[in-house]
């Protein structure tokens, strides 16, 4: 029987990772995939892990991530719950309901924070500690969803975000009301964001326009664009990924040739940028360009690896020597991949064989459609059929 | 939108300049700024083709780059600034690479400075451009017939002007406007009401008179603010932007859609450069209180006092010149003004 994907893997600096599938989040180790906790209340007892007190109604998670040291892990839910988790006792830390749905999830540097970005657009910043100051306020506003969030590694530290309409805004924090850039030049929603400390000064963002680009953030200049199509057109030339059938992503347009990055990770073990592009059973490894043995001099990204995994991928996290990816569809749910002598990378048959053990999602009768993200990311004038649009929306409500 | 202005054009060298009016181009107030539409609007400013709107000081972006290889200037298209005026046209003109140019200072390169979002039917800019006669301001508004009339109303104007140009250049006697001395009438009495020459020139713009600046100034585009603005202008381009009569927005869910909120004030302050003047008036106190609420919380903000805009030549323009400033003045409405100066963030001082 089909299981429901994991959507969503995210790893810490402690070498945990959390992967979550509709409300359950399971947490393994990254280099063997032992479980260490989880929400499955069963499951946890019979493996003596910790178990992890589930969401609030048990509502499909839509985001999550650690604080930078691994101490806590923050997700947020389609019913608006956002919960704090303490990772070492798996005690909720902070729970809250938000007014909007949110769509990002960031701890700030001092791990004092973490920031909520919604489909409204704004990004909430919310105290962890709820005794100290229960206040929450917003510090940005996109006048778009919110993609993602994410900080430069540099002092005092930038904050990072990305939304919809083609831009990453580039903000001083916590004063987020003072833009220090825009990086401008995506032509579709930017999906993810991600600095990586070794070349602190640039970030990498990935989007629906079919490429990836590195900005500085000091200014917001753009200083190498990634072409997908150039990487990745010989998927479609030999078949490996179909435009009609789209490998069971749900998608209109599915019959054209496209490139939507779902996420951009920075891989600090890698000194490189880790990215899973929709449809497409691949991970790219970006690797920032080092001169001189250190990555402070000439920034720019290297020729970008094409590591071909076993399924089109939902999600990707890094770990200290490789990465590991979770599946749209099976029979695995996730594999855990290390670096090998050539400088490629291989299967970790053993932590993924851990992480086949350790994750268990629900099973489902059909096949589970994960829904392609140019169904929201798209404007709609371009989606809809010719003639359906109304010829602007000046005539509103 | 180049090519309903390029017809305007036409029509004005055929049977001489023609204003539009404004009945054919009326159009309901609201709308909806989250929905997405097909806007056209530059991936980054560098590549906005500012030539559309303002001719007499671009380049069309495609003759750009061979221009600046054969090194002629095409003088002859920029418009005359009258004697006795000190304020010079600027005397670059650029397209893309425009750092590339020569000896050029990227600050002596033609760029716009003011920006009038939600310009409506384009009152201030008619009444703001002989006052700043080298001084490029555009108009933004989000409603498609609103800009097709205002982009009208500037051909039709500038149509006028240099039609005025070709009669004094014939030595038929052609009088220029003296717009400060009006001006500082009006500033020495704000409560009166304009007299009807003077409303008859902001509301029309001048026809039969020559102006500084002859209209080349200004310019009227369609755009949503409140998600493209940094598409169109780079941080600290703007030196004053006026945000006149908005939409009130009055339900509550309705309030991100205001003009004016606290995280849009973010992108204003980012577009605008240090000791630019952001005016904001209303003649709904409720919408006010909630501008000046949002406006003085926010830290790159502060407001001017009073007497200090006494002497800014701006603030008649603001408060009398629009449509809706009349039609309030002519209801005996009360106007409300609040101007704010763009400061250095505080937190950097710390």
């Amino acid at each position: 029987m089909p299981r429901h994907p994991v959507t969503l893997v995210e790893s810490s600096a402690q070498g945990a990772v959390a992967f979550i599938s509709e409300a359950t989040i399971t947490v393994t180790d990254a280099l063997t995939g032992k479980l260490l906790a989880t929400t499955q209340e069963a499951q946890a007892s019979s493996a003596g892990v910790q178990h992890i007190p589930s969401v609030p109604s048990a509502s499909t998670i839509r985001a999550a991530a650690f604080s930078p040291t691994g101490r806590y892990l923050a997700v947020c839910t389609n019913d608006k719950a956002l919960v704090v988790y303490d990772t070492a006792t798996w005690t909720v830390q902070r729970q809250l309901v938000s007014d909007k749905r949110t769509n990002a999830l960031a701890f700030d540097p001092q791990e004092t924070h973490v920031l909520a970005g919604d489909k409204f657009g704004d990004c909430t910043r919310i105290s962890i500690c709820s005794d100290e100051d229960p206040s929450s306020e917003v510090i940005l506003g996109h006048v778009s969803i919110l993609c993602a969030l994410a900080f430069t590694p540099t002092t005092p530290p930038l904050l990072l975000s990305c939304d919809r309409d083609e831009k990453l805004r580039i903000s001083h924090y916590p004063n987020a009301y003072n833009i220090q850039a825009f990086g401008l030049g995506h032509t579709e929603f930017v999906t993810s964001v991600a600095a990586l400390k070794c070349a602190p000064q640039v970030c990498l963002t990935g989007s629906g326009d079919g490429t990836m680009r590195l900005w500085n953030t000091e200014d917001g200049t753009l200083l190498q664009t990634v072409d997908l199509a150039a990487l990745l057109q010989g998927y479609y030339r030999d078949g490996r990924v179909k435009c009609a059938e789209a490998n069971s992503f749900e998608d209109r347009n599915a019959k054209d040739e496209r490139y939507g990055v779902l996420r951009v990770s920075a891989a600090e073990g890698l000194r490189a940028y880790i990215a899973v592009v929709e449809r497409f059973p691949v991970v790219l490894v970006l690797p920032i360009m080092e001169d001189g043995g250190s990555c402070s001099g000439k920034r720019g990204l290297g020729q970008p690896l094409v590591v071909d995994v076993e399924r089109p991928p939902t999600d990707v996290a890094p770990t200290a020597a490789g990465f590991i990816v979770a599946y749209a569809a099976g029979p695995r749910l996730a594999d855990a991949y290390v670096g090998d002598a050539q400088g490629g990378f291989v299967r970790d048959a053993e932590a993924s064989e851990g992480i086949a053990q350790s994750v268990r999602t629900r099973e489902s009768a059909e096949e589970v459609i994960v829904p392609s993200i140019f169904v929201w990311g798209n404007k709609m004038y371009i989606e809809r059929p010719a003639g359906e649009n109304n010829g602007g929306g000046d005539d509103e409500e | 939108m180049a090519g309903e202005a390029s017809t305007a054009a036409k029509d004005a060298v055929q049977d001489g300049p023609k204003l539009p009016q404004k009945r054919y181009f009326r159009q309901r107030a609201h709308v909806n700024i989250f929905n997405d539409m097909p806007l056209e609007y530059p991936v980054r400013p560098s590549e906005e083709d500012w030539s559309k709107l303002y001719p007499a000081y671009f380049r069309p972006i495609e003759d750009a780059d061979e221009a600046q290889q054969s090194g002629t200037a095409d003088d002859a298209k920029r418009p005359m600034s009258p004697s006795g005026t000190t304020e010079q046209i600027p005397l670059a003109k650029r397209g893309p690479g425009a750092s590339s140019i020569g000896e050029l200072n990227p600050d002596q390169l033609a760029k716009v400075e003011f920006a009038d979002i939600g310009c409506g039917y384009g009152g201030l800019l008619v009444a703001l451009s002989p006052l700043y006669p080298s001084t490029l301001m555009v108009g933004m508004e989000i409603r498609s017939k609103v800009v097709d009339y205002l982009q009208r109303r500037v051909v039709a104007l500038r149509g006028f002007q240099s039609d005025l140009l070709k009669r004094k250049e014939a030595g038929e006697p052609v009088e220029w406007v003296d717009i400060r001395s009006k001006l500082k009438q009006e500033i020495d009495d704000l409560s009166k009401p304009l007299d009807p020459n003077t409303e008859e020139l902001h509301d029309n713009g001048e026809t039969e008179r020559l102006v500084p600046g002859h209209y080349e100034n200004i310019a009227a585009m369609r755009i949503n603010c409140q998600k493209y603005l940094p598409n169109f202008f780079t941080k600290g381009q703007l030196s004053k932007i006026f945000v006149l009569f908005a939409d009130p927005h009055f339900k509550r869910r309705k309030h991100k859609a205001r003009i004016i909120s606290a995280t849009m004030l973010a992108e204003y302050a980012y577009v605008m450069r240090t000791g630019g003047i952001f005016y904001m008036i209303t003649d709904v106190k409720d919408l006010f209180d909630w501008n000046v609420k949002h406006l003085d919380a926010f830290p790159l903000f502060e407001r001017i006092p009073e007497e200090e805009l006494e002497n800014d030549p701006a603030v008649p323009c603001v408060i009398n010149s629009t449509e809706e400033g009349k039609k309030v003045a002519r209801n005996k409405g009360n106007k409300y003004l609040a101007c704010y100066r763009r400061i250095d963030d505080p937190a950097d001082q710390n």
